[in-house]
């Protein structure tokens, strides 16, 4: 069963003649523990996409599934929860909160559920993610690689099915770059994760599953990448 | 578009609701100075024609002055009337009589209808054969104009015509006494055949409206070599009209510049706030602007002529909502009370305006300075990254082990911004300490004023000696006059007695039930309920030279007494003999005596004339009456003026405080609006960025609240010790009702202070801020 179906999404911005079609009547589905790319011009719908699906914005029409679930059928509150459950979003400027540590950012979703953190599976994820050492640093103490591999970290501390991506590697140099997309690659295999990742760089597209191509808001499936 | 500043009335409009703030906080300035100055200025008006009518229009007066020096003075061109005056038996303890009533007689020309008014019915005596009486006499004696009168004087008798009558004066009243006016030829005769000297006259004297009359003082002083004995100065009206060199009158001006200063802080700290939260909120803006290449200076200029846009609207509003304001609520005063019934309705008061207009623009131009730096100060990469994020300056993480992560976070918010916390703090603080100290004039109204005690008679029947003479059944018959609301009668002797083995004497007086009941409120220590029946228990009233406490032994000749309680106060004037009070049993076993020495009365509202005087008849002979009414009513308006002043001063101290944490609240949400976008992402519902708001409200309110008493309490205690235990003995109690009032207040303002910024995060979709990264 496809983990992620959207069927027939139209966003419009705006009314009359200023109105701005931003998706066009975009459908796919995303499988189980599959690494999406979606490539486009800046401006040509991406970001839009990417809100619909982590339920931030609603679509003018259309519907998008998460686990065979409607997810805007939901009340704002209840979807609030689903999204702290089952979406882990990582930001091109990494929005970490400033006033706490690696390890309170990452386990931050779980205490705004109110529950205690696994420490076995924190120990893995600063482990995996290289902070062990960084776990009592303030995001301001870290590097720019750093600061969105504790974003990554937060993004799958509540062992989200999906995780969308807007740009992880936008701030980041080369070297930093591949080790976020590594990290992800990984997350995806190890933790069967489904990721949807927002990218300029074709040669980063190019190392996910699939790809999938915006422009002016029609979505154009490229298929699956050889391995 | 001309120049850059054009952007302003466009940048208006688009931000229409953060404008919003800014705007209502300074028309809430200029409206409360508005509002206050106009109702100063209203207040002064009233007390002006009070005063024209209680102590006389006129300026100056000059009291043994050669004849000839007045006369050279009276041609000044700046005096626009002259009146001489002289009255005999002013202390009304003489010997003038009409028809068994004591009688003070004033002399003076006819000008002097112009000076003291009330003249009212008739005209002033033309020649030495007439007189006008105060209206009093109409019912004492039964008279109308044209009717004749004998005036009993020391030397022989003298028989008048009476051609009009003058309103009362409330001292007449309280004497139970009449005054006539007489021309100065009768003036003379009188003065000439019972003292055997020539009358010898002051001079009052009214100046016209533009002089400047500290200026002719000083002049007439020095020209005709004159004492500040010889020029004597009506007080109230000079010191109303602002040319007073009085220094009591002096000191009130300088209370007075002194809260327009007060006003005028609070309004630049509250607009200032405002106007720091929009351009936080719009930093986004001012770093496009630098982008485009405004230089800093630019910036300045455009904060500070954005604020004075805001005025262009706000400040007509806010004077026109302040002369509305005023009008209602004089309107209100003259309907709810009659001692206002000289308070102009729709008085629109130039002071009040202007200075409405002055601390609208001053306020503004102060507070934008701040805003304005700060606006210059955003770097033009905040126009790029987003807004001006605050990660460097964090130290210290949250500490989310003790507490849920949207309460630490909370908490950590406030506490993380030193400055901002130490000002917030500061605000919630001054609050209190100013709420808590001016709650302590309220007390002294209260206590100052005797009249508005619950044992204040509004007329009361004495004995002509002060024996216990007025028989107690008297008590009983005046209770049943319709218009009576209270009768209660005391008895009264002095005693010798030995207190603490010195000899000397006690003012013994006795209490009744409703007495006893009214003495209750005012125990300082003791039990009072001892003292009730026949016993040898008493009570006695502080006074700095009363050394009497609880347990101190009294003896006189028919027993020992001993105190039980002390009062803190009591409605007889203090002596150097102290006042012992005890039940009527008690009194009567110790003197034997069982009459009053004075019945008090109290009226209801709707008493009439008629009720008054069918005491008066009821009494007949041998008694001394003081009617009160009068004088109550001018010491219960002073007190209204008072109140509303001090309430009305305690209302503006609160709601600048409460817009004050509206704003600070609001800013440090602005601040950090897209954090909470960023946490809302990753799955903060809307009930946690409430609590965490909350929290941070709650950690300044917390803090200030507790500064606040810890500063506030000592100094109400201080204060309240200067101004009403040295004076009227109450010792210092805890302020719980000042301090729930204010501390209700600041947690009330707290909480509607984070219902606006939450509702704002919730109505902002997530992508509002998450596009901006």
């Amino acid at each position: 069963m496809d983990l992620l179906e959207v069927k027939s999404l139209y966003k419009t911005y705006g009314s009359g003649e200023t109105a701005v079609k931003a998706l066009k009547d975009v459908s796919f589905s995303v499988p189980k523990g599959e690494f999406v790319a979606v490539v486009g011009e800046s401006g040509s719908g991406k970001s839009t996409l990417l809100n619909m699906i982590g339920a931030l914005d609603t679509p003018t029409s259309g519907k998008v599934f998460i686990d065979g679930k409607d997810i805007f059928t939901m009340k704002d509150s209840k979807l609030t929860i689903f999204r702290r459950r089952n979406i882990g979003f990582v930001f091109q400027s990494f929005n970490l909160i400033p006033e706490l540590t690696v390890e309170q950012n990452i386990i931050f979703p779980v205490l705004l559920d109110y529950k205690k953190p696994d420490t076995n599976y924190l120990e893995e994820l600063l482990t995996v993610l290289n902070l062990k050492e960084r776990r009592n640093h303030l995001p301001n103490q870290l590097s720019g690689g750093q600061q969105q591999r504790v974003a990554i970290g937060r993004a799958l501390m509540t062992r989200p099915t999906l995780i969308l991506a807007d740009e992880p590697t936008g701030n980041l140099d080369t070297q930093n770059s591949s080790e976020v997309i590594a990290l992800l690659k990984e997350a995806s295999k190890k933790y069967e994760q489904t990721i949807i990742m927002i990218t300029h760089n074709r040669s980063i597209a190019q190392t996910a599953d699939r790809i999938l191509q915006i422009s002016d808001g029609v979505l154009t499936d490229f298929g699956r990448c050889r391995e | 578009m001309r120049s850059y500043l054009s952007l302003i009335p466009i940048s208006a409009k688009i931000h229409k609701r953060q404008n919003r703030m800014t705007l209502l906080c300074i028309i809430i300035a200029v409206f409360l100075v508005t509002a206050v100055f106009s109702m100063a200025d209203m207040a002064v008006r009233m007390e002006m024609e009070r005063s024209k009518q209680k102590q006389g229009n006129w300026h100056i007066m000059l009291n043994g002055v050669p004849e000839g020096t007045v006369e050279k003075i009276l041609e000044r061109k700046d005096i626009v009337l002259s009146s001489h005056y002289n009255t005999i038996n002013y202390k009304i303890n003489e010997d003038y009589y009409i028809d068994g009533k004591r009688t003070a007689i004033c002399g003076a020309d006819s000008n002097i209808t112009e000076i003291i008014g009330g003249f009212t019915e008739g005209r002033y005596p033309q020649n030495s054969h007439e007189t006008v009486l105060t209206a009093n006499a109409k019912t004492y004696f039964g008279i109308g104009i044209g009717d004749e009168i004998t005036l009993n004087m020391p030397k022989g008798d003298k028989v008048y015509v009476v051609t009009g009558f003058n309103d009362d004066i409330s001292k007449v009243m309280y004497y139970d006494s009449v005054v006539a006016f007489v021309n100065m030829e009768a003036f003379d005769e009188i003065t000439r055949e019972q003292t055997s000297d020539s009358a010898e006259y002051v001079t009052y004297i009214r100046f016209s409206d533009n002089t400047d009359i500290r200026k002719a003082v000083s002049q007439i002083k020095e020209q005709y070599g004159l004492t500040d004995e010889q020029i004597g100065q009506n007080t109230a009206i000079l010191g109303l009209l602002g040319y007073s060199d009085n220094s009591y009158v002096l000191g009130l001006y300088l209370v007075a510049a002194v809260l327009f200063v007060l006003i005028l802080t609070a309004g630049v700290f509250m607009i200032a706030g405002s106007i720091n939260t929009n351009v936080a909120e719009r930093s986004r803006f001012f770093g496009m602007l630098r982008c485009t290449g405004a230089s800093k200076a630019q910036i300045k200029r455009f904060v500070r002529l954005e604020a004075l846009n805001w005025c262009k609207t706000a400040i007509p509003v806010g004077v026109i909502l302040g002369i509305v304001i005023t009008w209602g609520l004089c309107g209100i005063l003259r309907i709810v009370s009659s001692e206002f019934s000289y308070i102009p309705v729709f008085g629109v008061s130039v002071i009040g305006i202007v200075c409405g207009i002055i601390v609208g623009i001053l306020t503004v131009l102060i507070a934008a300075q701040s805003p304005a730096n700060r606006a210059a100060k955003v770097s033009p990469i905040a126009a790029v990254s987003g807004s001006v994020e605050n990660m460097k300056r964090v130290r210290h993480a949250a500490n989310t082990k003790f507490t849920k992560i949207d309460t630490a976070l909370g908490i950590h918010h406030a506490v993380s911004a030193k400055k901002n916390m130490f000002l917030m703090t500061g605000s919630f603080a001054l609050s209190i300490i100013l709420f808590l100290s001016f709650s302590i004039v309220v007390d002294w109204v209260n206590h100052a004023l005797n009249p508005l005690r619950p044992y204040a008679p509004d007329f009361s029947v004495l004995s002509a000696d002060r024996s216990c003479s007025v028989n107690r059944d008297f008590a009983e018959e005046i209770g049943k006059i319709t218009g009576v609301k209270n009768v209660f009668g005391r008895m009264y002797q002095n005693i010798p007695a030995t207190i603490n083995d010195t000899i000397g004497s006690i003012d013994l007086i006795s209490y009744e039930e409703k007495q006893f009941n009214w003495a209750k409120q005012d125990v300082m220590s003791g039990d009072l309920s001892k003292v009730y029946g026949d016993s040898n228990y008493v009570i006695t009233v502080f006074d700095k030279s009363n050394t009497l406490a609880v347990g101190d032994k009294i003896e006189c000749e028919n027993g020992t007494l001993e105190v039980a309680c002390v009062l803190s106060t009591s409605p007889f004037e203090t002596t150097e003999i102290p006042t012992v009070i005890t039940s009527e049993e008690t009194f009567e076993r110790l003197t034997g005596q069982k009459d009053y020495a004075v019945i008090d009365v109290q009226f209801t509202k709707d008493v009439t004339d008629d009720s008054v005087n069918q005491i008066r008849n009821l009494a007949g002979e041998g008694f001394e009456f003081s009617d009160r009414r009068l004088s109550n009513a001018e010491t219960k308006s002073t007190y209204w003026a008072f109140s509303l002043f001090v309430y009305g001063f305690l209302a503006v101290i609160a709601l600048i405080s409460v817009f004050n944490i509206i704003n600070s609240i609001s800013m440090s949400v602005s601040a950090r609006i897209r954090q909470y976008g960023a946490m809302r992402a990753v799955g903060m519902d809307t009930k946690q960025v409430s609590r965490m708001i909350s929290a941070e409200a709650a950690t300044y309110a917390v803090s200030g609240c507790f500064v606040g008493c810890i500063i506030g309490l000592p100094l109400h205690m201080f204060l309240f010790e200067k101004m009403i235990t040295n004076y009227f003995g109450d010792a210092w109690s805890f302020p719980i009702g000042a301090l729930a009032v204010i501390l209700a207040l600041m947690l009330m303002s707290s909480a509607a202070a984070v219902y606006k910024p939450a509702k704002r995060i919730k109505n902002m979709a997530v992508t509002d801020t998450i596009n901006e990264l």
